[in-house]
């Protein structure tokens, strides 16, 4: 199994999932796809490496638990532009990046150090890196800022449990994840105009001095509780029919 | 009697300030009064007290505090130290005065207990002298997250404009793989001394590392930008701590690691950028026309001839950065005690709503003017004697680079002349209201502490001494 994991197919198809979310641009693509991208470090670090038991799945949790506060206020704010946009080039400028940033990274991993990983690996990490720092350098705003910095600690991360597998290093960095996931959050609700004049963010009761609160941390909640129910909904429903009708 | 070290005693009073503060947050002015004073207090008889004392007493309270004890918790080792004995006061008195400064202009009722808990993480990484890792090589980390965490007291109170805030966190959470990459090389060291090269690789990773951490140019941006979209008292308050612990750092990690300036192109790197810093502070002030961006443009400036000076790294230059340092801190206090008083009496620091308010509030404005001049070194300001030493000793080593600072300093004058006469220019709004007691009282402590500064900087002698023994 851990000749899978250390194919060159797997790494090829890890980084693949990484510039998924910056061609399409669009965090209904995003946060799956740092989910997937996560996850696969996390068997490739367990697998391949040998990270203990827990780690690995404790990366992946911390990882889970930063997109669901993304996702809570992403349910919040009302502002399409927020959701949707919020960057200063085309899906063709950001392929034509990807592509040159492809070529670099191919060219200089030659010259870059980094210990105990093999060199596919090596070249997944900073891959990863520079496609976090793309993500960076073209969003205008918080949700794909956010992206990209979660997407920048899962190498992180990874390289330095392999380095260090110490609980101390591991949790600091998982803290570190957390808060940039609530941080990012807060700031999606804040930059959102329609939020901030009119409403109070939950995450803050003095954003908005005078205004009045609807969304609150429950209303949050049970957003993305009927939101993950109508998913769930649908995708048992489907499958109910496809197997009535097979039958 | 209960027996405690002064780390849990720092946390206990934090821990108080924080929860007093977010509880009694309808009471803003009178609990920041309150707070800021207590750590004010704290900071100061910190400094007064010698840290080889006996156990001492509190007043009121059935504790006995001992100054020479640590606490031990996960592998963390946290200690009041002479090294980091100026790092903790310096981090009290900021946070105390400027919850002192909230009481006269609020930030946002949120705005102190999330301060004090940024504060509080500061102190914590100050204080750590012992970590599974080198605390050298897991401050950027803590960095990281104080600077996330940053991001609540940053924006409290506006909307719009968010991406500044996640810029200010960029450096840090950059910095931290390669300081730790550097870590792993240095603990391989005592099994293969005799690799040159995995020495050489972590000294040149370390290096990278710091000079992403001190945020030269093209990693300045936050800076100014936050000067324009945060009120002004976070915002100061958040790049003075940030750069009092990164300054820290780089004390601790030159000293620790000799390899760092010999073997390395640190230098050569962070006087170049330094010297980009420093001109840009200068050529884009010149230009700025919000009072909160010229600001920081002027911060700018002046850290970019902090640099410069730390780039010289010998023997003279250390006393010239951190005097320079505690003159921007005195400087960054002022002008934004001033400018916090303009933001809440205008509502605004858009230059269309400013015309004229200097003759309706001529404290704050005086206080902002004074205190934003002494970043770039003007006289009669507290950042002249840094400022003329620090181009008196550039001018020794080469005089082009003293010229460089003369020019940069005098775009950042211009600027400031140009904001003159906005804020003595006609009234805009004559409905504009007077300043308040408390502000002018504020105001008025802010322009003695400048003009003494400039008038007696021999007063400053003393603590310099003995922060530099600390260094040592």
């Amino acid at each position: 199994m851990a000749a899978f994991w250390a194919s060159v197919p797997f790494h090829v198809v890890l980084g693949l999932a990484a510039c998924i979310p910056v061609v399409l641009w669009d965090w209904r693509v995003a946060l799956p796809g740092i989910l997937i991208v996560q996850l696969g470090t996390s068997a490739l670090i367990g697998a391949v490496y040998g990270l203990p038991a827990p780690w690995p799945a404790v990366h992946l949790g911390i990882q889970v638990l930063a997109c669901l506060i993304l996702l809570l206020s992403i349910l919040q704010t009302s502002n399409v532009q927020v959701r949707n946009s919020g960057e200063f080039s085309s899906r063709l400028f950001r392929l034509l990046v990807l592509g040159i940033a492809a070529l670099l990274v191919w060219a200089a991993s030659e010259g870059i150090e980094l210990p105990l990983v093999e060199d596919a690996t090596k070249v997944l990490f900073i891959w990863f890196a520079a496609v976090a720092l793309i993500t960076l350098g073209v969003t205008e705003s918080a949700l794909f800022g956010g992206v990209g910095l979660l997407l920048w600690l899962i190498p992180v991360q990874a390289l330095l449990s392999i380095l260090f597998p110490l609980p101390a290093v591991i949790v600091l960095l998982g803290i570190l994840q957390i808060l940039v996931a609530l941080a990012c959050s807060f700031l999606l609700l804040a930059e959102d105009d329609a939020l901030t004049l009119t409403e109070v963010p939950s995450t803050d009761p003095d954003l908005a001095p005078g205004g009045y609160r609807r969304h609150s941390i429950t209303s949050g909640a049970k957003v993305l509780g009927y939101g993950i129910g109508y998913w769930m909904y649908t995708f048992l429903y489907r499958r109910l029919k496809t197997g009535a009708r097979n039958s | 009697m209960i027996q405690l070290a002064l780390p849990s005693f720092l946390f206990s009073l934090l821990l108080l300030a924080i929860l007093s503060s977010y509880i009694l947050r309808r009471w803003e002015r009178g609990v920041s009064l309150a707070n800021g004073a207590m750590l004010s207090l704290a900071g100061v008889l910190l400094w007064r007290i010698p840290i080889d004392s006996p156990l001492l007493s509190i007043p009121f309270i059935p504790v006995d505090l001992d100054l020479r004890a640590g606490i031990w918790e996960y592998g963390f080792r946290l200690q009041f130290t002479q090294t980091n004995e100026p790092i903790v006061v310096i981090v009290l008195l900021l946070l105390g005065s400027g919850m002192l400064l909230t009481a006269a202009a609020s930030q946002g009722r949120v705005f102190p207990p999330s301060m004090l808990l940024v504060g509080a993480g500061y102190i914590g990484i100050a204080l750590v002298v012992d970590a599974p890792i080198s605390p050298v090589f897991l401050a950027p980390a803590s960095l990281a997250i104080l600077m996330a965490l940053s991001v609540f007291p940053l924006q409290v109170g506006i909307g719009g404009e968010a991406l500044t805030s996640l810029r200010a966190m960029l450096p840090p959470i950059l910095a931290t793989p390669f300081v730790l990459l550097a870590a792993w090389h240095m603990e391989q060291l005592p099994l293969n001394p005799q690799d040159i090269l995995l020495a050489a690789g972590g000294a040149q990773l370390l290096g990278a590392g710091l000079l992403i951490l001190l945020a030269p140019v093209p990693l300045h941006s936050a800076q100014p930008q936050l000067g324009e979209s945060s009120p002004p008292i976070a915002m100061a308050l958040t790049i003075l701590l940030y750069q009092t612990l990164v300054l820290y750092l780089y004390f601790l990690a030159t000293t620790s690691f000799p390899l760092l300036l010999s073997s390395t192109a640190l230098n050569v790197w962070l006087t170049s950028t330094a010297t980009v810093t420093l001109v840009w502070g200068g050529v884009a002030a010149a230009a700025a026309s919000h009072p909160g961006r010229l600001l920081g443009y002027a911060m700018l400036h002046d850290w970019g001839l902090i640099l410069l000076l730390l780039a010289g790294s010998d023997e003279g230059s250390l006393p010239m950065v951190v005097s320079l340092f505690a003159l921007r801190i005195l400087s960054t206090m002022s002008a934004s005690a001033g400018l916090s008083q303009i933001r809440q009496a205008t509502g605004s620091l858009d230059a269309e709503s400013l015309h004229g308010v200097g003759a309706r509030l001529p404290w704050s404005t005086a206080a902002f003017l004074l205190g934003s001049l002494g970043l770039a070194g003007f006289p009669l300001t507290a950042g002249f004697s840094g400022h003329w030493s620090a181009i008196q000793a550039l001018a020794e080593g080469d005089w082009r680079f003293a010229a460089v600072v003369l020019i940069a300093s005098g775009s950042v004058i211009f600027g400031f002349v140009r904001m003159v006469g906005i804020f003595f220019g006609p009234l805009t709004y004559p409905q504009l209201p007077r300043e308040r007691p408390l502000g002018i009282v504020f105001s008025l402590m802010a322009i003695l502490l400048v003009t003494g500064m400039a008038i007696a900087p021999q007063l400053f002698e003393g603590p310099l001494a003995r922060t530099l023994l600390a260094f040592d």
